[in-house]
């Protein structure tokens, strides 16, 4: 897989106060990227590093494959736009003009994309009214506008819907699947509101006291959320071969007792707990029925669960235990 | 880097502050000039009785008495108008495309000093140049030569350039264009009073007063009385001279007063301070964490 932006054992300190703690991070070509974390978590002081705004303190990333201490990393970053925490805009001017500004600063020979980009971001009617007028969403758009002058290739929006209506909301999300869509544009989006970013990700990173708790894809994820009905048992093998005559969806969650057997054990219990794991069932499963087949089977039903678990009950399980904390 | 200059002087053109900070110092001159013209009157009656009140204006200093006169105050228009434009970068976050785009942060630094430059040095010459044209059309005269003004002038824009100087470091430090307004109006006002004070001491009389007699020979001998606050030791007169000189505020005092006896070093001392402050604001631009 090709990534955009790889970050290797990134640690970054404030005086005392450690923001990034030896985090790795890897974000796919084309993929919406949700980094996920709480208030102080880290998220915008990654962002700030990966944009060149603050020197890392100890550790590396590569954006596009060149490495931030090489000079080449200048010209690489003028495939990326961002908008970090607040838009970056001149209030005292008007939305085009903020635009010709950054046209400006990034050499680019003409200003006919200028009302495209406008159009595209929903400011096309602002005339000659001064960003300071603006509402917050229309400040985030332009702010997003900004950040695509000269095309970019990776934009990085941290919280993007801070402080946005609804209505503002859907229209960032909108605007964010359009440009992933239809420019292929790869997004790493920061956020603490789980729920909109479930909408929009391809890939998530857990970030949590500077850390990178799990990296996963909204694949993985869905499938770790799926409803499913977790059962630990004795014997995996007899298990899967019940679940599968009866035709059900099934994972090996995982597989061994996990606890090691001493020398005091005798050889039949210690094979019982090799032999012993846990199975994910998927789907409406009848469960008396099941216990039955599985004790047909010499395979007993030894605990029993459900998990139906959200993007949010995840993320609060993952960093929410006291191994995070 | 041209990238950078060209939006740049866009924004600066586009830069209300910019333009009241020139407004300001045009009405500072006519202000000037206002204080420094004496009016008369006289009353007069006609034929059926009815007085009539002729009011003349005369003019009493010479033309680079008034037009040089804000001189010392230039400083502080200077130290607002840096803090407040350049301020504005940090605090409404653009500085940040600069740097993503990727610009290094020399560059960045240099071009924004160029600007602010070019700003200073343009408030400078329309200022004076406004000024001179208001107390020539009254009438006013020059009382020394063309060429020496021309000097004047070019310090003149050289102190303006060493203020922008200063007040970018400041900025480049604090990034927060109000807080930096803050500090650079402390250092303002700390060169202005330093150098206010170096200046009186400096321009002290030698003796107080002179007191003639008569010897019993018929000689006149002449008794002086030495000025305590005068500054005697020649190492400490030099020091304060150089402190004096060294603050472009401190020579904004000198030109005001039209005391040019030492303006040949002034241009030497105006660029080492814009060229060592330049340095320290691109070393601190360079450290900091842009937020």
């Amino acid at each position: 897989m090709e990534y955009v932006l790889t970050v290797n054992a990134l640690s970054k300190r404030y005086r005392r106060f450690p923001a990034l703690s030896g985090l790795n991070m890897r974000v796919p070509k084309g993929a919406i990227y949700g980094l996920v974390g709480k208030n102080g978590a880290g998220k915008t002081t990654l962002i700030r590093v990966v944009c060149g705004l603050q020197e890392p303190t100890e550790g590396d990333y590569t954006l596009y494959g060149v490495h931030n201490r090489e000079r080449e990393i200048l010209d690489t970053r003028k495939r990326l736009g961002a908008v970090v925490e607040s838009p970056a805009i001149y209030l005292d001017m008007t939305a085009e003009e903020n635009l010709k500004e950054q046209y400006r600063i990034l050499g680019l020979p003409s200003f006919d994309q200028i009302p495209e980009l406008l159009k595209l971001v929903g400011l096309a009617d602002t005339g000659k009214k001064k960003a300071r007028q603006f509402s917050l969403g229309m400040k985030q758009r332009l702010g997003i506008a900004i950040a695509l002058c000269g095309d970019p290739d990776f934009l990085i929006l941290d919280e993007p819907a801070n402080g946005l209506d609804p209505q503002g909301i859907i229209e960032i999300r909108e605007l964010i699947l359009k440009l992933n869509r239809e420019r292929q544009i790869t997004v790493l989006i920061s956020s603490h509101i789980l729920d909109e970013l479930s909408r929009l990700a391809t890939h998530y990173g857990f970030i949590h006291n500077g850390h990178m708790v799990q990296e996963i894809s909204a694949k993985e994820l869905i499938a770790a959320c799926r409803k499913s009905v977790i059962l630990k048992v004795s014997d995996v093998e007899a298990a899967s071969l019940v679940l599968i005559d009866a035709g059900l969806e099934y994972e090996i969650v995982s597989e061994g007792s996990g606890t090691r057997a001493d020398d005091s054990e005798t050889t039949v219990s210690r094979r019982m707990a090799a032999a012993q794991g846990s199975v994910a069932v998927y789907g409406e499963v009848a469960i008396s029925e099941l216990v039955l087949s599985l004790a047909e089977a010499n395979c007993q039903v030894l605990s029993m669960e459900n998990r139906d678990e959200s993007l949010e009950s995840y993320y609060i399980n993952l960093v929410g235990g006291e191994h995070n904390e | 880097m041209s990238r950078l200059l060209r939006a740049g002087f866009v924004r600066l053109w586009k830069s209300k502050i910019f333009w009241w900070c020139l407004i300001f110092l045009v009405f500072m001159e006519i202000m000037a000039f206002n204080a420094n013209v004496m009016t008369s009157s006289s009353v007069t009656s006609d034929e059926t009785g009815r007085f009539e009140e002729t009011v003349t204006y005369i003019k009493y200093m010479d033309l680079e008495d008034v037009v040089f006169m804000i001189m010392p105050y230039f400083g502080f228009v200077i130290s607002v108008f840096v803090s407040l434009y350049m301020g504005t970068e940090y605090e409404d976050g653009t500085m940040r495309n600069k740097v993503i785009a990727g610009h290094n942060r020399t560059s960045i630094y240099l071009a924004e000093t160029i600007v602010c430059t070019v700003a200073a040095v343009f408030l400078c010459i329309v200022t004076i140049a406004v000024s001179a044209l208001i107390d020539l059309v009254w009438g006013s005269e020059l009382g020394i030569g063309v060429w020496i003004l021309l000097r004047m002038v070019f310090a003149s824009v050289l102190i303006a350039v060493a203020c922008s100087g200063i007040a970018l470091s400041t900025v480049a430090w604090m990034q927060q264009g109000k807080s930096a307004l803050v500090i650079n109006l402390v250092i303002f006002f700390l060169m202005l009073f330093l150098g206010m004070w170096i200046d009186s001491r400096l321009g002290e009389k030698e003796y107080l007063h002179s007191r003639w007699r008569i010897s019993e020979e018929g000689e006149v001998i002449e008794n002086k009385t030495p000025n305590p606050n005068y500054v005697w030791n020649p190492a400490e007169r030099a020091a304060m001279e150089f402190v004096e000189d060294i603050f472009p505020v401190g020579q904004g005092i000198q030109l005001a007063s039209v005391e040019l006896a030492r303006i040949e070093r002034w241009p030497a001392f105006a660029l080492g301070v814009t060229v060592a402050t330049t340095g320290i604001g691109v070393f601190l631009f360079r450290k900091k964490d842009i937020r």
